[in-house]
């Protein structure tokens, strides 16, 4: 596989998560150093999560009790614990 | 590439449209992101029912579902140091973190015999049958289905079957008989043509 033009046609693929793990890892590289592929993808994200935006289902109370009591029991990881340089 | 980048990368595809009361959710996260445990709580009022709602359709099993989708709460708990408002609405930030965790369940060895089946001949365009019949009920997805149903069938058939059914790009090209990259390309025409449709709608 090589970067490039054939890269960009990934962005559907990639947008709508149907890139197989190592594509997807690829592209995730691709993205980090192509401004022109980022702008695409999060214009194309934008649209993939209408399709997402389906009728809303009430979980059951038993799986917030489970949520929030995993919340009580794990930090939060802030940004300086990732070690993202970027920021906000 | 470590988990951080990674989220941090697709914290940069986190962009919202615009929903009503992406405010005051993308204000709740940032409260979650300083350890406000109450704040979480509503957040993940606000935020379960839609994600519950996307991840059921993707695997088509509440039990599973349910289980994905405490995990992408959890993980929308963990990772709220990271959100930035200015990059996207929590929101669709978390709305695509579910699709992500739904078709990675789908695709795990347990659910790959249902999904070869439903992948089967003559099931093409069954996600939208479902698509139409959500349509039906909710005036808001109306939008969605008209501007699907515009499509021609060689564009609307990748988008459904990767995102709706959890295929990956090559998996849709054996469905179809068609050419791997032809689908890929076919992908990126599809979300092009929709987000067009999508834009003159609103």
């Amino acid at each position: 596989m090589r970067a490039g033009e054939d890269s960009h046609f990934d962005i559907g693929a990639y947008v709508l998560h149907a890139l197989p793990p190592d594509e997807e890892a690829f592209f995730d590289n691709h993205l980090a150093n192509c401004a022109t592929c980022r702008r695409e993808a999060e214009a194309l994200n934008e649209t993939a999560v209408l399709l997402g935006e389906v009728t809303p289902r009430s979980p059951s109370a038993r799986a917030r009790r489970w949520v929030m009591e995993q919340v009580a029991l794990s930090p939060v990881i802030g940004v300086e614990a990732s070690g993202a340089s970027e920021g906000c | 590439m470590d988990r951080g980048r990674k989220a941090d990368l697709e914290g940069k595809l986190w962009r919202g449209p615009g929903h009503c009361g992406n405010g005051e959710v993308d204000e709740l996260l940032v409260r979650a992101a300083d350890g406000d445990e109450q704040a979480f709580g509503a957040l993940y009022d606000a935020l379960a029912p839609p994600v519950m709602g996307l991840v059921c359709r993707v695997l088509r099993d509440v039990a599973q579902a349910e289980e994905v989708m405490q995990d992408v709460m959890l993980e929308v708990w963990r990772t709220a140091g990271r959100f930035c408002p200015e990059r996207g609405a929590a929101r669709n930030r978390v709305l695509t973190l579910a699709h992500h965790r739904a078709v990675d369940r789908v695709r795990s060895v347990a659910a790959g015999r249902t999904r070869e089946l439903r992948a089967g001949a003559g099931e093409q365009d069954r996600p939208f049958d479902v698509v139409a019949e959500e349509a039906e009920e909710h005036e808001e997805h109306r939008a969605v289905f008209r501007c699907l149903s515009q499509m021609p069938e060689h564009l609307r058939l990748p988008l459904v079957l990767a995102y709706y059914e959890g295929l990956t790009y090559t998996e849709v090209a054996d469905s179809l008989a068609a050419p791997a990259g032809t689908v890929k390309s076919r992908m990126r025409q599809g979300l092009r043509r929709l987000r067009t449709c999508m834009e003159s709608h609103t």
